[in-house]
This record gives C-alpha cells, structure tokens and sequence, in this order.
C-alpha cells in the first residue's frame, strides 16, 4: 500500500500526520509526505520556513515507531531540497537503508492538481488530507484512489461504514479494518435500502461482510437505513470517530457526491470521512 | 437444559438469531431448535383457484422448506447442538401457531431474528403483535451478535417485580456477565441532554435476588430524558432486558433505537 498525506502548515496538519503515523506503524505502507505551497507571486520556489517544517513531520513519522522497528530510512540533518521537475522539490537526505520507502515532496501550485497529479505520480492507494483543507471536495470527488479526511480527535470507539450496491474490493476492505485498528472502535455496518427487493442483495452482502470482518476477529454492527431516512439519520445518530463509504462506479455517494446534501451533511460533523474506490 | 426454540425465515436476521442462540449455547446447557411457520402462498397474491392454485401452493412451501433447510444446514457448520428445523404447517395465523408449539414444546425461550433499522415502524410492528402481547415464554428479539463481554442493560420505567428478576436469572445464570439497571424517566423533551438524577424505588426486589444469586450488579442509574437524549445508553451491550413495551411509548422508541438483543420478559 502507498499512502498519500497532504500537509500545509496548518496545526491541523500535525493531527493529520499523527493520525497516520499509527497507520503506517500498523501496515509499514510506503509513504509519500507532501507539502503543498500554493503558487504566489513569488519566484515559485520554497520558502526555508516550509522546508524547516516539512522535515519536522518528516522526525514526526520516525519518531512514531520504535527504534529498532523502523522500516524507512533515517531522516539525515544534512539534507537539500532539489527541484526535480519544474514546481516538484523532493527532499534528499544521504541517509540510506529502510525497506520502505518514505518520500518527502514539496509541490508549488494549485493544491487540488498538485495533489491528484501526486497521487498519479506516486500511485498511491490512499489520499489522507485535513478536514480545513480547501480543495478537500474536489479532491474527493476527482481522486482515482480512496481518501481519507481527517477531522478533529474524536475517540468515539465506532466506525461507520455505508454499504450500498457497489462493489466491495479486497483493498477497501482491508483498509477499513486497519481503519478499525487505527480509531481502536467497532465497526458499524449501514446498509442502505429503499426498495424491497433491494434488501435481499443488501443482505447478503451484510452477511458476507459479517464473517468477512469475523474472520478477522472483529464482530461488526449491522443496521439497516432507507436512503429516504440517510440526511436524519446522520444528523441524529452522529456518533462516529469515522464514516466511510464506497463511491465506486456504481455507488449511491458516486451519483449523489458532488452536489447532494449529504456530503455537506458529513462535512459539517466531527467524524473523519473515508471514502473507499 | 433449557429448551430453546428459534424461529426462523431464510434470512439474514434468522442468521443472527441462530448465531446469537448458539453464542448463548456455548455459555449455558441448551437445546436450540429451529422452526418456521409455512405460509400458504404469498400474502396478496392470488394464482388461478383449485387444482392449479393448490399446486402453485405446494410448489411455494416446498420452495421454503427446502431455502430454511438449507440455512439451518449451513448454520449447524458452526453450531453443532442446531436441530434440524420443524415446520409448523400452514393454517392460522403465524403467531398463533408459533404460541402453540413454544407451550406444546414446554420451550423456555423463544429468539427471533430482526435487522436493526433506523426507522422504527419494524421494530413497533413487532412490539405491537399478538405473539410479543401474549409473551407465551420469555422472547429474545437478536439484532446483533456482540461478545458477551459487553454485559447486561435492564431497563424500566420503574417496577421490576422479584419474578421478572427470577425468570431472567433462570435463564441466564451467567455470574460473570456484568448486570446494570436504568430506570428511565422520560420527562425531558429531545433537545435537552439526559441527566442522572436521584434514584428511586421499584428495582430493590430485583436487585437483591440477582445479588443473592451471584449475580454481578455493576451499576444501577436513574435518568431523566427523552428517547432520542437516551439512545447511547442501550447503544453498546450485549443484551437489554425489558418488559414488552406498549408500541409507540417513549420505551418502546427508546428500544427502537438500539441496535442490541433485546429479551422480553414478563
């Protein structure tokens, strides 16, 4: 798994990498640090002060693992920031070793095409961004790979995740139980349905995803929400540390994303959002 | 040995009810038995009359017979002590004949499957029908199947008479299990936050019998406030208790809302 981690040098950022540290300490994914400094009428370059600031999450991460349990390579002090491509810096460190890789990347320019190009470019699995970001939407709707937006701590011990007709992939699945494993919680499993003989295909689905999960030794909640009831719904039962939900080809949140009320709805609570392609 | 029957449909929530059963099975000495109540045809439809109806018929219950057989099959893989399903042929209403077979059957405990939903109309159906009035037996209503680690919530709007006490402890004699009570008070409207306030009489009987049985009493709370204000409190455990609530009641919206096994009791 290559994750994605968008950072600016809003303190939310800090939160964000935290957050992620435990992620990758549980699945030694590679990882790619990018910092974005949005174009201004500057020369396009970088200033010390973002550079000085990308490295401290750069520490950050290491110092999430223990020592002698670390799978990326060391952060040397000795370090230079090259433009590798025009707008694109990387941070180069003489520091060799790790078995994964931990890239640290600057891009200049607007942040939602800088961050989706560097998603292409590194091809990443999961695009993990702060919950103040501007181009969070855009970034949600546009994104080949899932996208996780962190919002604010909330430790609530649940997990949500809204099944509907779209297709389950093994890797979305198994991001959602490292997920579980991240937020520490249970794992609540929505299906949604209006129609009657929806609920048969709705079901199954649940039941497979029930020995799915407890085949891994988690024993998830199961419920079902008409699509009429889904606005109520997560106003009144907003107890989630995260939402997740699958916005494949065939996905309600797919059709509904960009302009239905529920993305707005979900923006406008505490949970963090995941959502799974 | 208690005599444990569950009554099934070829469907998810029958699913869980059987895997709640069987998880209950591993803890206490029980038969578990399945049945269902054949249905003639499906309700509202009506096929030609006679011969080509009575035909059409047959063809319909041996369709269901042979969809729960397997589901109960494919459960037993996973719970040895899951008998081999009864159908209780067609003829009056289901519930009817499903009271008649738990007191035929001597059955101490009857479970039922049901998906938890966010809208309640389900939940008030079921609370609202002749089988959960009548209660021939105690009635486990399984929506999810959590450990049993998560414990026991007893709630009621007051009385818990020392027999209630009696018959959930004949049943369940699990010592370990963590037991809380919450009495509600449901005097608040839903925009104000519930609050914990003095407690008051009605649940001493019941306490004291579960303690001299061995029982572990975590907790006991008294809470003033609304369905909506209360629904985190029966949101995490892995059963509540309760008498059968009147359909529509602030008790029976407070059940509605949680997505855990609930055991009626009368």
């Amino acid at each position: 798994m290559r994750i994605l981690v968008a950072l600016d040098q809003d303190t939310r950022s800090a939160h964000t990498l935290s957050q992620v540290t435990r992620l990758l300490v549980n699945t030694w994914a590679n990882v790619t640090l990018l910092g974005i400094v949005p174009r201004t009428s500057g020369d396009g370059g970088v200033s010390p002060d973002f550079v000085a600031t990308m490295h401290q999450y750069h520490q950050a991460v290491l110092e999430g693992f223990d020592a002698g349990d670390r799978p990326y390579a060391p952060a040397d002090e000795d370090y230079e920031i090259a433009e590798i491509r025009p707008g694109v810096f990387e941070k180069m460190g003489r520091a060799a070793g790790g078995i994964k890789e931990l890239t640290v990347r600057i891009r200049v320019g607007d942040p939602t095409q800088a961050i989706l190009e560097e998603a292409q470019d590194c091809g990443s699995d999961l695009i993990v961004l702060h919950g103040d970001m501007d181009s969070r939407q855009k970034i949600a709707t546009k994104a080949d790979c899932s996208v996780l937006i962190v919002k604010e701590q909330r430790d609530t011990g649940r997990i949500l995740c809204f099944l509907d007709d779209d297709l389950l992939s093994q890797k979305s699945l198994e991001m959602i139980t490292q997920m579980a494993v991240l937020f520490n919680a249970e794992i609540e499993i929505a299906g949604l349905t209006d129609k009657q003989p929806q609920e048969g295909t709705i079901e199954s689905k649940l039941d497979w995803l029930m020995r799915y999960f407890n085949r891994k030794g988690i024993q998830p909640w199961v419920q079902l929400v008409a699509l009429s009831s889904l606005e109520e719904f997560i106003l009144k039962e907003d107890h989630w540390s995260l939402v997740t939900m699958w916005i494949g080809e065939t996905s309600i949140f797919k059709r509904l994303f960009s302009v239905n009320k529920v993305a707005k709805l979900l923006q406008s609570r505490k949970s963090s959002v995941l959502l799974l392609r | 040995m208690r005599n444990t029957s569950i009554a099934v449909e070829a469907d998810l929530a029958s699913r869980i009810a059987i895997r709640y059963a069987c998880q209950l099975g591993r803890s206490l000495e029980m038969n578990i038995g399945t049945i269902h109540a054949l249905e003639p045809g499906e309700e509202g439809r009506s096929i030609a009359t006679g011969w080509v109806r009575q035909t059409w018929e047959n063809a319909v219950v041996q369709e269901k017979i042979e969809q729960v057989t397997q589901m109960v099959k494919s459960e037993q893989a996973g719970c040895r002590r899951l008998e081999n399903p009864i159908f209780l042929p067609p003829g009056r209403h289901r519930d009817d004949r499903i009271a008649e077979h738990l007191r035929s059957n001597q059955s101490d405990l009857l479970v039922e499957g049901m998906l938890h939903r966010f809208e309640p109309d389900q939940f008030m159906q079921k609370v609202g029908s002749r089988l959960y009035r009548e209660l021939p037996c105690p009635i486990l209503l399984a929506k999810n199947v959590p450990p049993l680690s998560k414990g026991v919530l007893w709630v009621s709007e007051g009385k818990v008479p020392q027999p209630m006490a009696k018959a959930f402890w004949g049943l369940l004699p699990l010592p370990s299990i963590e037991l809380q009570f919450l009495v509600c008070r449901f005097g608040r409207p839903p925009s104000e936050a519930a609050r914990e306030i003095a407690p008051t009489s009605g649940i001493e009987d019941a306490v004291s019998l579960i303690n001299s049985e061995g029982g572990s009493i975590k907790r006991i709370s008294t809470v003033d406030g609304s369905p909506s204000s209360m629904a985190a409190m029966v949101r995490d455990h892995f059963l509540v208790v309760s008498s059968v609530p009147r359909a529509n009641s602030p008790m029976a919206k407070l059940l509605s809302k949680s997505p855990c096994s609930l055991l009626f009791l009368s």
